[in-house]
């Protein structure tokens, strides 16, 4: 990297640079294509801000920070760092989350650095309490006194933050002692001035940014002194105080005025620092006065004496009967005994403006000529005469331009606050906030200054950018209200807008509304989008009205409750169960929610409902009736969070089976073959009555299980001499599926081996080992901490070790031509392929191996993943579907980055795939296909629950797709980033942590809910949906129900698709089964087989052709 | 400093190429000293070479101690025995390692010819190498982290195994920097040695 021609140009850093992003900033300076790139990542950065919903949203700020710190090396306003800072400082101000945030300090003293005067800055955050528990806060604040000297102060800021219990403390006592002997230092060499103020021109910044005391001299510290424990530190501290107040010591007091216990005097902190801070710190655009344009002085002439100024404005002496010439008038600067021109007064001289003629028959004037010069000295306008009809007896009005400017305005204002009052009256329930917004109208209306302070108020609260009319926050006030006092606010919004039809300056501005999304769970949901016209707020409190009247109407509502009460049970619709079960608890929320969906014509919601009916069939009985109990213990639960107890009679047949591996491997490993390639899917009608009877037997096994292994070794001897037909036929009826490939009659079927398109590799595949589970529910399972925990528990790479590379460092990749060494092995990194929040990856050669891989370089290093995959492709070892999982060849890990190695597959991902055919066909897959991806997706998804892991991020990008031996399409399961291995949790072990994944939530987070293996059959779902109709799953909620909002089109199979929303959208907790709907599916496939124009083989070889020609 | 080998303009001896290695390495660790702020600045002075003003130390320890070191080095350059120097920056309280600088050494040439090798390439172009890379070290201040804290130095060789200690060496662990990011300077040849000069430092964020 050359550095060495722009180093001047360089900001240092504190933290030092990343040496690819400065070379990429440096670059940009000249060439416009590092410069389109720079623009893009900047506007990556701040979509992410404006579109992040999570519950950090300090991380993104953060990152942005970071981002144009390391991009704007010149630390220039081009990067509007500041600005930035402002803003996100302002905005998590009061944030009781980031009140000592380490990064919300290292931001606050980053911005306070920029500033003339941080000491007062740092004051002032000190007695708001910001960061007060963060050790950097106190060593940049002491550094500052330590630069001008006075030890003293920064000993009190180091005590402070000690009484403070600074986190972390070593580090806060390192710098103490630090200081101490910086100030020993200066006690004993006596006050260098020339050593502190002399800075290293190599270290000086360009601005005024202070480093380390890097410039003292460095003699080894020899221990001792200083205050070392917290107990001495705080008895020091009532000496040093009173030390303080007398303190003539030798240094220099700059700021004496702010002293720290100045401060405590004055603790009144001012409700916002940064905007106190701003507000001294306002940049001054234009400081210069106005004046003459000129620099050159101008002479001045000047007659008589020099005292007076040359030149005089001229104005007028109303009182005084004009002169005919003033020497004053003119200018010209007489002395007092001047003599006068004239000594005659003609003060009281007048010039008739019209002499009266006398009256002349023969002449007739066009104008009242006799009533506009009615007196010799005025002239009256036609308009003025006229105007004396009016009001008779008065004298001739005043012009009219004096007439007040508001008047027409109160003409209209009085009527509409009289009006006021009433609708007030008429409203049941008022609050104070109300009666503000009362006085606001008023007072906005009718004193103009009253306004201007009104608005000031809006610009404080950050998120308010643009609202120039007063109008505009109150009506997002009275929207805020709407849901409560529907027809009070109603009311004043037409108000409102009757006034805003008149007024043609009022600009919208969403943020107001914006703020009231993020904290959405805590106020009720409404999230009405800030109208954009006027008429559109009326219009739209009229259809809330509307869709609340029909949701609490009890005619749809008890035909529902009706059914689901004795009939549903029977005919297996689960969601009525859903209905029922969810009614009661929830349904002011319900109805909340049905808020939500404005456009949602009520019989269209209600006719998808009698579909979820009539799907139904004898199958589902076994399901509905366990899950219905399932379901009855889940929603009971639903408020304490956790499933302390659960429901353990659904518990899963596969699991039990994962359990027999682990004991017996060998055993259960030959029997799990004959269901590999046993018999068809349609038995399940058959093996439907066999559920009854073992669903009990089965929940006690797996009771027995979770609780003693010798127990569970009997119920393994059990399952094998008595059970085991049964077991097996149930096993088949879940699993065939699995293994079953698209039921086309003309294709062969493939074992499943065969269709692998890899060789399996070469690797020895470790042994599951069991870990024992956490003993707690964590209700974040994402969160880096609990990752971190799971990983030592199973101490990584535990036995995953072939492959697990460690190294010092990891640099950052970028796609380039010539090799690249990572670890031992040299890669050629061809091209970037995606990237994502934390990773992007690469397509590369392997030199090594002579193959295409694809490289996922994270930062920070992502062990997870690695384990996630390993630990797939161990559990799955013998699984048919075992090459369906991305596997990872080779991890390599430094503690700070971390490169995946897994095999490149050429044929892109689903959402690729469903992107070329639109591009292709113009319109979205053949329903076959989309059945046929639905199957194997929910093969998978089975596959990968039964070995108790849960993906928890699928979407159309993370399903890879290839083309098997046989011509037919196999997908595989990338990035396992968001994974989760429930056997490290306990059995039934539920999250409450809602994943951010636009349009990929499932319904448990939506209601905020626990969930776990659910939010993977929910994203099957959204996946299908985005196959089918080409567009995002959109839900709503109806009666405890979601469905989606999508209309099928009439060709659809409807009823299969409804069965398979609602089933997918709705399976409320336990573990995955999906045989009925996969059974489902096949039927309906086998039925669109029939007719050549819908089958199957043929769509599949378009696609494959498509594949292949791409 | 410049050997009569190096003067005589028709070839560099194997003796002179590690002399001029050397005479890099004590300005490169001189330079690196001082735009680190190890030591304070006062204790430095100007001194030009290739071309450039380079900031020596004038504390008598640093300067005794880098010429004994040099001076070891030397013979064991001629010997082809070192692989690598590093000049490694610790933390005095914690003993943590700030930042490593490596100086890799190759062998090029007729390694065969023994210690009659010689190189043709002209001394001019090697000074101007050389310049190049002090000139990198020097800006390397741009992107390296402040060290903000009392910090000392040491200085590493890796030679190969068979090489008999002197006294008042000892071996040592290799210093790793945590967190570390690493940047490639410029590198530069003798035609007999060639080396490369590399960053490795500790990356906060």
């Amino acid at each position: 990297m050359d550095f060495d021609l722009s180093k001047e140009n360089i900001q240092p850093l504190r933290g030092g640079r990343n040496v690819q992003q400065l070379g990429m900033a440096l670059q940009a300076q000249t060439s416009r294509e590092y410069q389109a790139e720079l623009l893009h990542q900047q506007q990556e950065f701040e979509n992410l801000i404006r579109t992040y919903e999570g519950d950090d949203p300090l991380e993104n700020y953060y990152n942005y920070v970071s981002w144009i710190e390391q991009s704007y090396p010149k630390r220039g306003h081009e990067g509007n760092l500041i600005p930035l800072l402002e803003t996100c400082l302002q905005l998590f101000e009061n944030d009781k989350r980031y009140t000592n945030d380490r990064r919300y300090c290292k931001l606050l003293i980053k911005y306070f650095d920029t500033l003339p005067n941080p000491l007062e800055s740092y004051q002032m955050a000190k007695s708001k309490g910001l960061c007060v528990g963060c050790t950097d806060m106190y060593k940049a604040w002491a550094y500052y006194y330590e630069a001008v000297g006075d030890f003293q102060s920064a000993h009190n800021v180091f005590e402070e933050g000690k009484k403070n219990l600074a986190q972390p403390y070593d580090e806060l006592e390192i710098a103490h002692n630090n200081m101490i002997m910086a100030a020993g230092q200066h006690l004993l060499f006596g006050p260098d001035e020339t050593r502190l103020q002399e800075k290293r021109h190599a270290l000086t910044s360009l601005q005024t940014h202070h480093g380390g005391r890097v410039n003292s001299v460095r003699t080894p510290f020899t221990g001792g002194g200083g205050p070392g424990t917290l107990g001495a530190a705080v008895g020091m501290m009532g000496g040093v105080t009173n030390n303080n107040n007398n303190a003539a010591s030798g240094a220099v007091r700059v700021y004496e005025g702010a002293g720290l216990q100045q401060a405590e005097a004055a603790a009144a902190a001012p409700a916002s620092v940064i905007a106190a801070v701003r507000r001294q710190d306002v940049v001054k655009e234009n400081e210069l006065k106005p004046g003459p344009w000129a620099t050159v002085p101008v002479k001045k002439r000047v007659v008589g004496d020099k005292g007076g100024p040359a030149f005089t404005v001229h104005c007028d002496v109303p009182d005084n009967p004009p002169l005919a010439f003033s020497p004053t008038n003119v200018g010209i600067r007489l002395p007092k005994n001047h003599p006068r021109a004239c000594l005659e007064d003609y003060s009281d001289f007048r010039v008739a403006i019209s002499y009266p003629e006398a009256h002349n028959p023969a002449a007739v004037p066009m104008y009242p000529k006799a009533r506009v010069y009615a007196r010799p000295d005025t002239e009256f306008s036609i308009e003025e005469v006229r105007a004396e009809r009016y009001p008779r007896g008065l004298p001739p009005p005043p012009p009219p331009l004096a007439t007040p400017p508001q008047q027409p305005q109160a003409v209209f204002t009085t009527p509409r606050i009289k009006a006021e009052p009433e609708t007030l009256n008429g409203a049941e329930c008022l609050q104070g906030s109300l009666h503000e917004l009362k006085n606001d109208i008023q007072r906005s209306m009718q004193t103009p200054p009253k306004e201007l302070s009104h608005r000031s108020v809006q610009q404080d609260s950050p998120m308010l950018h643009q609202n120039s009319m007063p109008n505009t926050s109150r009506v997002v006030k009275t929207e805020k209200h709407s849901p409560l006092q529907k027809s009070t606010s109603l009311k004043v919004q037409q108000q409102n807008s009757a006034s805003e039809m008149r007024n043609p300056f009022t600009s919208w501005c969403l943020s107001p509304a914006k703020s009231d999304e993020l904290n959405i769970w805590d106020t009720p949901p409404k999230a009405t989008p800030p109208p954009k016209t006027n008429f559109q707020i009326f219009e739209q409190s009229l259809t809330e009205d509307q869709l609340k009247a029909p949701a609490k109407g009890s005619a749809m509502k008890t035909a529902f409750k009706d059914l689901n009460a004795e009939e549903l049970a029977e005919t297996g619709s689960r969601g009525g169960m859903d209905i029922a079960a969810i009614a009661h608890p929830t349904e002011s929320a319900s109805q909340n929610r049905n808020e939500n969906v404005v456009d949602s014509p009520t019989t269209y919601t209600f006719n998808f409902n009698l579909n979820n009916m009539m799907v139904s069939t004898p199958q589902n009985k076994r399901s509905v009736t366990t899950c219905g109990q399932a379901e009855d213990v889940a929603t009971g639960q639903v408020k304490k969070q956790l499933f302390a107890e659960p429901a353990k009679a659904v518990l899963p047949l596969p699991i039990n089976k994962t359990a027999d591996k682990e004991k017996a491997l060998s055993t259960i490993l030959e029997e799990t073959h004959p269901y590999a390639s046993s018999s068809s899917s349609s038995g399940a009608t058959t093996k439907s009555s066999l559920y009854p009877n073992q669903t009990n037997k089965v929940s006690t096994i797996s009771e027995e299980h979770n609780s003693y292994l010798q127990q569970n070794m009997m119920v393994n001897a059990a399952l094998r001499s008595s059970l085991l037909g049964n077991i097996m036929d149930l096993g088949t009826s879940s699993a065939c599926p699995v293994t079953t490939p698209p039921p086309a009659p003309t294709a062969p079927m493939p074992s499943p081996m065969q269709c692998s398109p890899f060789e399996s590799p070469a690797r020895p595949v470790p042994i599951p080992k069991p870990t024992a589970p956490l003993e707690f529910v964590p209700s974040d399972p994402f969160k880096s901490s609990l990752i971190n925990q799971l990983l030592e528990r199973i101490s990584f790479p535990g036995a995953h070790t072939y492959g697990y590379v460690e190294l010092p460092f990891i640099n950052k990749i970028v796609a380039k031509k010539e090799p690249v060494f990572i670890g031992q092995e040299r890669y050629i990194v061809e091209k970037q392929l995606g990237k994502g929040t934390f990773g992007v990856v690469f397509k590369a050669f392997d030199l090594t191996n002579n193959r295409s891989v694809a490289i996922k370089y994270q930062k920070p290093a992502n062990k997870w993943e690695y384990h996630i995959c390993r630990e797939l492709q161990a559990r799955l070892a013998e699984h048919p579907l075992r090459d369906r999982f991305m596997d990872v060849s080779i991890g390599y890990f430094s503690d700070q980055a971390s490169i995946l190695i897994s095999e490149f597959m050429p044929g892109g991902s689903l959402l690729d795939l469903a992107n070329l055919h639109k591009q292709r066909e113009r319109k979205p897959m053949k329903e076959c296909l989309v059945v046929y991806f639905c199957i194997q997706m929910l093969q998978m998804v089975q596959a990968m629950h039964d070995v108790k892991i849960i993906h928890a991020d699928i979407k159309p990008d993370n399903f890879l797709v290839f083309i098997l031996p046989d011509n037919t399409i196999g997908l595989q399961l990338i990035d396992f980033g968001c994974g989760i291995d429930m056997s490290l949790f306990p059995a039934d072990a539920a999250f409450t942590r809602a994943v951010t994944t636009e349009d990929f939530v499932c319904c448990e987070m939506l209601d905020g809910r626990p969930w776990n293996y659910h939010t993977d059959l929910f994203c099957v779902a959204a996946t299908a949906h985005v196959l089918l109709f080409d567009s995002y799953i959109r839900l709503r909620k109806q009666d405890g129900l979601w469905s989606i909002t999508q209309r099928f089109n009439r060709w659809m199979k409807v009823d299969l698709w409804n069965m398979f929303f609602s089933s997918l959208l709705n399976q409320q907790s336990g573990p995955t089964d999906t045989a009925i709907l996969q059974a489902m599916l096949d039927e309906t496939l086998c039925t669109l087989n029939k007719d050549s124009s819908t089958s199957l083989p043929n769509q599949m070889r378009y696609i494959v052709n498509l594949l292949k020609n791409q | 400093m410049t050997t009569n080998a190096q003067k005589s303009k028709s070839a560099i001896t194997l003796k002179g190429s590690a002399e001029i290695l050397c005479d890099y390495l004590d300005y490169g660790i001189n330079s690196i000293l001082f735009q680190r702020g190890l030591y304070p600045p006062e204790n430095f002075k100007a001194d030009e070479n290739y071309g450039l003003n380079i900031w020596m130390s004038t504390d008598n320890k640093i300067k005794e101690f880098l010429s004994t070191t040099l001076g070891q080095l030397k013979g064991w350059l001629v010997e082809r025995t070192v692989n690598k120097v590093a000049l490694v920056i610790t933390n005095v309280k914690t003993l943590e390692v700030m930042e490593r600088w490596d100086f890799n050494i190759e062998y090029e040439g007729d390694i065969k010819a023994g210690p009659d090798q010689t190189s043709d390439k002209p001394l001019k172009q090697i000074k101007n190498e050389i310049r190049d890379v002090l000139k990198q070290i020097a800006s390397s201040i741009s992107y390296l982290p402040l060290l903000d804290c009392l910090c000392s130095f040491d200085i590493h060789i890796y030679t190969i195994n068979d090489v008999e200690m002197p006294t008042g060496w000892a071996k040592s662990e290799p210093a790793n920097v945590k967190n570390a990011q690493n940047v490639k300077m410029r590198s530069f040849s003798t035609s007999i040695h060639k080396m490369e000069t590399m960053v490795t430092y500790k990356n906060v964020d």
